[in-house]
């Protein structure tokens, strides 16, 4: 049988006429003494038929409609020039996003840096506003904290003043803002402006928790968790010549000094850095 | 871009070269944008590519699902075909991996799924589902005959896939010895003893009880 073997192998080639002549001859000349070959080759010649005679298939008639759809269905493939394109295109792109990234970030930080003014829109005072009349010089203070001030309409009386244009509001809050300065009367209640400090402390370490301290004594709510170096906070107009004295006292200050009769409210809002 | 003429070519009687010819002019002018030149395609070679792949996969409705995925890919990627290869050759390369990519599919959802008793025995030509014999001799007949088919189908499927493709592709579809080795990146003397060996085994499982050889 193992001498067998060789011969067996190349039976299948023999009935596919795939052998060279020489080997062929010898296989045949084998195969005339070898009955256990013929019958091997017998087997496999039956084998043959049978698989050979497995009868095709016909593709349903719906199959073809059904190729055709799922290719009309399909997203176009890209042509070469735009796979090149593509493919030219993708490191500018990529670093345009990362520069993107950066920028945004960048910008996030910014906005979001250390608060040095908490300035919000407290309740409306009771009595109208009535700064105008003492508007403090704008103190230089970071941009952000400009911008979250807000500003009081322009008084109907009074030449525009400059700080006006200090506090930005969105075109939206100033047209509502407009609306709603006309259908109210002279009274009617608005944010104040903040009456802007700047304090020079001989002790910068605990100005701080001195200056509120000062702020509490007189009776004010602070409007926001203080900064590091800055707060605001809703003061009873009466409590103002006060606590200005007992700011100065904690070093220089710097920013508006009204007078009883310039303060027709009943409170202000002071905005105080250090 | 003129589009491909409307005759159905599909059903013409025409020789390996022209149909080669022709396989590369309508490739052509799918790649101009003809919309008519893919169906052309498709009608053509639909025929042999499901018996590839039924062949391969063992059962109707999956060899189905690989023609049409083949097709969807040779469509996609119609543009980066060089014509190096014949259209038909390059077809037969798509539907070869599709099907194996069923199998592998196959295979898995196999091992995950609980055998069941009751279930019908799959076969290439879909379910078969144990019926009385009827006393007519011809029925009798028949049913040899489908007994010897399914038979001889469940023997080609045991092949492992390696000697599988090769069998169906020498034996069914009829390739060349140099198209196989093409197909699958193998050598014309690889070919030979794979097909050989799966020839064999092909023979040892028919004279397996109840013997037909």
């Amino acid at each position: 049988m193992n001498a067998c073997r060789p011969h067996r192998e190349l039976l299948s080639a023999l009935l596919d006429g795939a052998l060279a002549p020489a080997e062929r001859e010898r296989l045949q000349a084998h195969l005339d003494q070898c009955p256990a070959c013929r019958e091997a080759l017998d087997e496999l010649r039956r084998t043959l038929d049978l698989i050979k005679g497995l009868e095709p298939v016909s593709p349903p008639p719906w199959l073809a409609e059904r190729i055709l759809e799922r290719v009309r269905d399909a997203p176009r493939p890209p042509t070469a020039l735009q796979r090149l394109l593509t493919l030219a295109a993708r490191p500018p792109l990529q670093a345009a996003s990362l520069l993107l990234v950066c920028l945004a970030g960048y910008l996030a930080l910014r906005v979001s840096g250390p608060r040095n003014i908490v300035a919000e829109p407290g309740p409306p005072p009771a009595a109208p506003a009535v700064q105008e009349s003492f508007r403090p010089p704008p103190p230089a203070r970071p941009r952000s904290a400009r911008r979250a001030e807000p500003s009081p309409p322009p008084a109907a009386d009074a030449a525009p003043a400059p700080e006006a244009k200090v506090g930005t509001q969105h075109p939206a809050a100033r047209s509502e803002a407009g609306q709603d300065m006309a259908g109210k009367a002279a009274g009617a209640a608005w944010a104040p402006a903040p009456l802007a400090y700047r304090l020079g402390p001989r002790d910068p370490e605990g100005a701080g928790a001195r200056v509120e301290a000062a702020l509490r004594g007189a009776g004010a709510t602070i409007l926001a968790p203080p900064g590091r170096r800055s707060l605001s906070a809703r003061v009873p107009a009466a409590a103002l010549p006060a606590l200005l004295r007992q700011l100065e006292a904690l070093g220089s200050l710097a920013g508006p000094r009204p007078g009883p009769a310039d303060i027709s409210g009943e409170d202000v809002v002071v905005a105080l850095t250090w | 871009m003129g589009t491909f003429p409307a005759r159905d070519r599909s059903n013409d009687l025409r020789s390996g070269a022209d149909e080669e010819s022709d396989d590369a002019e309508l490739v052509a002018a799918c790649r101009n944008g003809d919309p008519d030149a893919f169906g052309i395609l498709v009608r053509r070679h639909q025929k042999t590519m499901l018996n590839l792949a039924l062949r391969m996969v063992g059962n109707f409705e999956e060899a189905c699902e690989v023609v049409q995925d083949a097709f969807l890919a040779a469509h996609r990627g119609l543009p980066g075909f060089r014509g190096e290869a014949r259209f038909s050759t390059w077809l037969t390369a798509i539907t070869l991996n599709q099907a194996r990519n069923r199998l592998a599919a196959l295979a898995s959802r196999r091992r995950n799924e609980a055998f069941s008793l009751d279930a019908p025995i799959e076969t290439a030509r879909g379910p078969v589902f144990p019926d009385p014999p009827s006393g007519s001799p011809g029925q009798l007949e028949l049913m040899e005959r489908q007994a010897l088919r399914l038979r001889v189908e469940g023997c080609v499927q045991a092949l492992p896939v390696a000697f599988r493709e090769v069998l169906v592709l020498r034996d069914l579809q009829e390739r060349s010895y140099e198209e196989i080795g093409a197909l699958l990146k193998v050598r014309e003397g690889t070919v030979k003893s794979r097909l050989s060996r799966a020839r064999e085994g092909v023979k040892d499982c028919l004279k397996r009880p109840p013997g037909v050889l």
